[in-house]
């Protein structure tokens, strides 16, 4: 897994690109990706065009950037997620709790 | 040359005793006498070998503590050698030291590759040997010292294992109908199996995964084990337990966890199913004689946990089953299991095998299904925990039901014998409460509270529930019965019941119940009245057979257990009396 993370300029939108597996192996480096921002009102995406996989570990960290999101007044948005990707988060029912694009 | 060595020599006076065991590797006999003979006076016991070959062969026999590796000799090369003797230590940790006369990067390099720890230029200069030394020995004993704590905390976590899965499952029902296969990732499962009897009968069945697996999966499993028995027990329903885990589950787990589940409810007269999916696949519900799959309950609720006010009767479905019906309960293991070639199981795979082994006796179909699964897996990575749970829908399932029936109460209770207690309880449900508390569960712990004599509370259970079950579908909220009958008939009973009730407005049910007890028995007066306009009372309790139409059953079970049961006109009021001995239950 890969995370890189881009800040767009007017600094409103943290684009956090996850890669390859989103499993517990990188907790480190996607929390690293948003724990310091925390300006109100930001807008999270995560793009999940190129995850290839998740798990439940990664449902988790989810959970925890929607609730560093909510502490500081901004909001979560999953984008583009695979068939595959969006499958999981339908189970889950993850729909009821982030924006999904 | 001399000086160092005596200077070495003070350092390492300490030490003189045993430091274990040296092998020097090199084709060079001189080489070996000198390097050897420093070792020996640094307190090493040494052994030597020529080649590579050698070198082996001495590992095997000698299993030293430390190995100084000559890179280029006849035979077999010191990076060969290195790189067999690595592959047999295994977790052991041997430190290679290679002694070469090239330090250029590319040999380095070459040395590290084949498992080398380290290497000393020739020739070789005592004050550097012995500072290898010391740093050698230095991350053996950290090694050891993993090694001893790893081995410490695998025997602890069996010791917590074997105590955790003891406490979790000691309160299941033992039910031998229902096949399982659980196989944990780690020593601890993240997965975990609950099932209990109500007090009526019907079988509660939980499977739950939780986040990641190992011991932090496994430490949310006690508390809801805790509750989803003793709720269960004193009966109370599907919505209410759910929500109070998923209670539990928000206060006591960090945000990042939380637990999926599958939550099925088997009605004691085999007719229906009622389902919660909470972020788990598909519970199947299989048919065997037509051999299809005839419902797929895909997950509607988000996992316990994480929304403290989550309304799980919103997400609550219900299934006709007939008997012999099977229903199959997984988690994500099963159709995310992989095998070598990195394919999954998958969903659809997973289905066609429970339908290619429809026709096989119970005993055998889940061998057969366990052993189709396992010869895909073979080779393939197991990283997650796996459940697969059968549950036939076959009245030996539900064995204590039976017995129950034919249980003796009543007759002998010794008549006008003197009350020891007596206690009337008046209760008015109306509104918010028809609508939201199931009442019985709140009656039976009074009950218990006034008195803890051996009161039958199956029987009391069954009574309270049945009649109150009557008085607010059929009187509160007219439900004619007889939309069991049709097709998926309880499917359609309990939505336009959900619906009914949701549009509730007004009515109520007021519950008598006069207690009497006594310290060889007792007895109930039960007296339910509801606002209805009474229902036809009279279709019901003049029947005989058990079983034989869709409604009614309650009725003649209540009949069954009761002294005496009598409806009022228009029928919306009932009286029901219990008696009962305790020197006869």
């Amino acid at each position: 897994m890969a995370v890189t993370t881009q800040i767009s300029n007017d600094e409103k939108t943290i684009t956090i690109k996850v890669d390859g597996r989103f499993d517990f192996t990188h907790q480190k480096e996607f929390r690293d990706a948003y724990r310091d921002h925390n300006s109100p009102g930001l807008t999270f995406y995560v793009e999940m065009s190129g995850t290839e996989y998740m798990d439940s570990s990664a449902l988790g960290m989810l959970l925890l950037l929607k609730e560093h999101a909510d502490n500081c007044n901004g909001k979560v948005i999953l984008k583009t997620p695979s068939e595959a990707i969006k499958k999981i988060l339908d189970m889950a029912n993850f729909n009821q709790q982030f924006d999904i694009q | 040359m001399i000086e160092p060595i005596q200077e070495a020599m003070q350092v390492t006076s300490k030490p003189l005793t045993q430091r274990g065991k040296a092998l020097v590797v090199d084709d060079d006999m001189t080489n070996r006498f000198v390097l050897s003979e420093f070792l020996i006076t640094s307190g090493y016991e040494v052994i030597e070998a020529e080649n590579g070959k050698q070198a082996i062969e001495r590992y095997i026999e000698e299993s030293p503590d430390i190995i100084f590796m000559d890179v280029m000799m006849p035979v077999m090369d010191g990076l060969e050698s290195s790189k067999q003797i690595k592959s047999m230590a295994n977790m052991e940790f041997v430190p290679i030291i290679f002694l070469t006369a090239m330090t250029d990067s590319d040999t380095i390099t070459r040395c590290t590759d084949a498992g080398g720890d380290d290497f000393l230029s020739k020739p070789i200069n005592i004050v550097q040997l012995q500072a290898k030394i010391h740093s050698m020995e230095r991350i053996r004993d950290i090694h050891r010292e993993i090694a001893a704590l790893h081995k410490e905390i695998y025997h602890e976590q069996q010791i917590a294992e074997h105590i955790f899965t003891y406490v979790i499952t000691r309160g299941n029902a033992k039910l031998e109908y229902i096949h399982t296969l659980l196989r944990p990732a780690g020593l601890f499962s993240g997965d975990m199996l609950l099932i209990d009897f109500t007090p009526s009968r019907d079988i509660h069945i939980l499977l739950a995964d939780f986040t990641g697996h190992g011991l932090s999966a496994a430490l949310g499993a006690l508390p809801v084990s805790e509750v989803f028995h003793a709720m269960s027990a004193k009966g109370y329903g599907l919505d209410e337990i759910l929500s109070n885990i998923n209670k539990k589950l928000y206060q006591l787990l960090p945000t990042n966890m939380f637990m999926a589940a599958q939550y099925i409810i088997l009605s004691h007269n085999l007719e229906y199913i009622t389902v919660c999916n909470c972020g788990m696949p598909n519970v199947l519900l299989l048919d065997r004689q037509a051999n299809i799959i005839k419902a797929r309950i895909p997950s509607r609720g988000i996992p316990l946990g994480i929304d403290p006010d989550f309304d799980f009767s919103k997400i609550r479905e219900h299934c006709d089953i007939t008997p012999g019906d099977r229903l199959i309960l997984s988690s994500d293991g099963i159709i995310e299991a992989t095998n070598n070639q990195g394919e999954q199981f998958g969903e659809e795979r997973f289905e066609q095998t429970l339908l290619k082994l429809q026709d096989q006796e119970d005993d055998s179909y889940f061998q057969d299904l366990e052993n189709i699964f396992d010869s895909f897996c073979q080779g393939g990575l197991h990283t997650d925990d796996i459940s697969l749970v059968e549950i036939p829908c076959i009245a030996e399932n539900i064995p204590l039901w039976n017995k129950q029936q034919t249980l003796e109460t009543g007759s002998s209770a010794k008549a006008g014998a003197v009350a020891d207690i007596s206690s009337e309880i008046n209760l008015l449900f109306n509104g918010y409460c028809l609508k939201n508390v199931d009442p019985v569960p709140l009656v039976i712990n009074h009950i218990n509270q006034l008195a803890n004599t051996d009161v039958p509370h199956q029987d009391l259970f069954v009574i309270l529930s049945e009649l109150y079950t009557n008085a607010l579908d059929h009187g509160v909220l007219k439900l004619d019965s007889s939309l069991k009958s049709s097709d998926n008939g309880f499917e359609k009973y309990f939505s336009e019941r959900k619906k009914r009730l949701n549009e509730l407005i007004e009515g109520h049910i007021r519950l008598t119940l006069q207690i009497r007890l006594h310290d060889t028995g007792g007895q109930f007066n039960i007296v339910f009245e509801d606002s209805g306009s009474g229902f036809n009372y009279r279709d019901f309790i003049g029947g005989t057979t058990y079983g034989s139409s869709f409604s009614g059953r309650g009725i003649y079970l209540v009949r069954q257990l009761c002294t005496s049961l009598i409806y009022f006109e228009p029928g919306n009021r009932v009286e029901a009396v219990y008696q009962w001995s305790s020197n006869n239950s």
